[in-house]
């Protein structure tokens, strides 16, 4: 199945084998969207399923292989790589991108169903990865594990090792940071108009002076 | 129920994971309520919509292949040489990480000194009771006032060191009263519990005992933590981050004998 040489003999190895090949890719995927680094990705890979291999004795038979691989890469993910993607992350946004209550709005929903612009018709997946990206990584994390992967609050919470009531909160605010990211790519594209918000302000400087430059 | 409530309670609806109480409620107010009824409709609608797109954006992604290679040599020599020395020179994790993952994945041990009560203290993130203010003396004169026993601060000691005391708190540990020091290392936490030596002082499972300075120290993860354990006299010192242990490591070696 992975290739190996047909002259080993352990039981447990093709055991392994059979149950986790399906899952390589969906790891994979996951941790090029944590990490955001191709390179960090296939050793966050190579980490979680030779750490996945060793323990697979502990692994009880009959309970859900995936999210016993995902925890191990995510409890891999934050021992080794988190503090790096978040310094790297904090370097990269400014502050203000971090308080954002305020500007997501039902206001941008409807601006973003809009069948003209046809919002979703037009995102390109790179776009979608490109806002993802920029959610920072403790709440793209549960993002990735809820929308991406299809996981419940209550497995999330046992991959993350966190309350179920974080998992929710972060989740929240997480779709929401990707909301306004969206929202804002939709306006820099002209697929959408620019809205206020509620206090009169233009939604994101940054776009709205993109847009401005455009059109001028 | 409120307006405002509404749509934490329709994101949990869309996901699946409202219980019948709250969905009961929820129904009932979007039956009242046109303006709720729908900002719910449009959130239904951007968030499947939204849930498509990022799937598909997984659809094309595949272990690269030389990648897979990788792995299965690595694996293959893993099932043949028992893994070990093999494994640790080509995979550089510290077999206590690679401990815990056992421990979360078997029942419940009996450990006599259970790192859970620090590293649920330290993810608490309380803020602290009395502030450092750049000395210890406040610190001190804090845990004098308030404990029945006496604490060391540990206090961190090379010029170059990242770590600054902030400032601390009275804590609970195993359902005793503790110290709880609160530190800096370049806006990461560092957290210190101590508190009364348990009867029996094991060590925890995945942890492991390193001499360091003539000083044995137990160190380990929980949850994803580095946690940093000794005894001295009557006490016991747990530290909890997710700073490197090896900054935690200097950290308990600082401390006042």
């Amino acid at each position: 199945m992975f290739g190996f040489s047909r002259n080993t003999s352990k039981t447990d190895k093709s055991e392994f084998e059979r149950l986790t090949l399906e899952h390589m890719d969906a790891l994979y995927g996951a941790a090029l969207r944590l990490t955001r680094s191709p390179k960090d990705a296939e050793d966050l890979v190579q980490d979680t399923f030779l750490k996945a291999f060793r323990f697979f004795d502990s692994f009880e038979k009959g309970t859900n292989i995936k999210a016993w691989l995902f925890k191990i890469q995510t409890n891999t993910f934050i021992n080794k790589y988190r503090r790096k993607v978040k310094e790297r992350e904090v370097a990269e946004a400014p502050p203000e991108d971090i308080v954002l209550d305020r500007f997501v709005s039902s206001d941008q929903v409807r601006a973003l169903q809009d069948p003209e612009g046809d919002f979703f018709g037009r995102l390109l997946s790179d776009e979608v990865i490109e806002a993802l990206d920029q959610v920072p990584v403790d709440f793209r994390m549960v993002v990735i594990l809820a929308d991406i992967q299809g996981f419940s609050y209550k497995e999330i919470a046992e991959i993350v090792g966190c309350p179920v009531g974080t998992v929710m909160s972060r989740l929240f605010r997480g779709r929401r940071i990707l909301q306004k990211q969206l929202y804002g790519y939709a306006i820099r594209e002209g697929i959408i108009s620019p809205d206020m918000d509620e206090q009169g302000q233009p939604i994101d400087l940054e776009s709205f002076r993109q847009r401005k430059k455009k059109s001028a | 129920m409120e307006c405002r409530d509404i749509e934490r309670l329709a994101e949990l609806s869309l996901d699946g994971e409202i219980d019948a109480s709250d969905k009961a409620d929820l129904e009932a107010h979007l039956a009242k309520c046109p303006g709720c009824k729908n900002s719910v409709s449009g959130r239904s609608w951007y968030q499947a919509q939204l849930r498509a797109k990022l799937q598909s954006t997984s659809d094309n992604i595949e272990l690269p292949n030389d990648l897979r290679a990788r792995i299965a040599t690595q694996i293959h020599h893993e099932a043949h040489t028992s893994g070990r020395v093999p494994w640790r020179r080509l995979v550089p994790v510290s077999v206590a990480a690679a401990a815990l993952l056992l421990v979360i994945w078997s029942p419940q041990s009996e450990a006599t000194l259970d790192p859970e009560d620090p590293v649920r203290r330290h993810t608490k993130n309380l803020p602290p009771e009395v502030r450092a203010r750049g000395s210890e003396r406040e610190v001190h004169r804090f845990f004098e006032k308030n404990l029945k026993y006496r604490v060391a601060v540990p206090r961190p000691q090379t010029p170059r060191s990242n770590v600054r005391l902030v400032g601390a708190r009275l804590s609970n540990i195993a359902n005793q009263d503790a110290a709880y020091v609160m530190y800096d290392h370049r806006g990461a936490r560092i957290s210190l519990f101590a508190y009364p030596k348990p009867k029996r002082f094991g060590t925890p499972p995945g942890f492991e005992e390193r001499q360091v300075h003539g000083q044995p120290l137990l160190v380990g993860q929980h949850r994803g933590y580095n946690v940093v354990t000794w005894s001295q006299g009557q006490t016991v010192y747990s530290l909890v981050s997710d700073v490197d242990a090896s900054e935690l490591i200097d950290l308990a070696v600082s401390t006042d004998r």
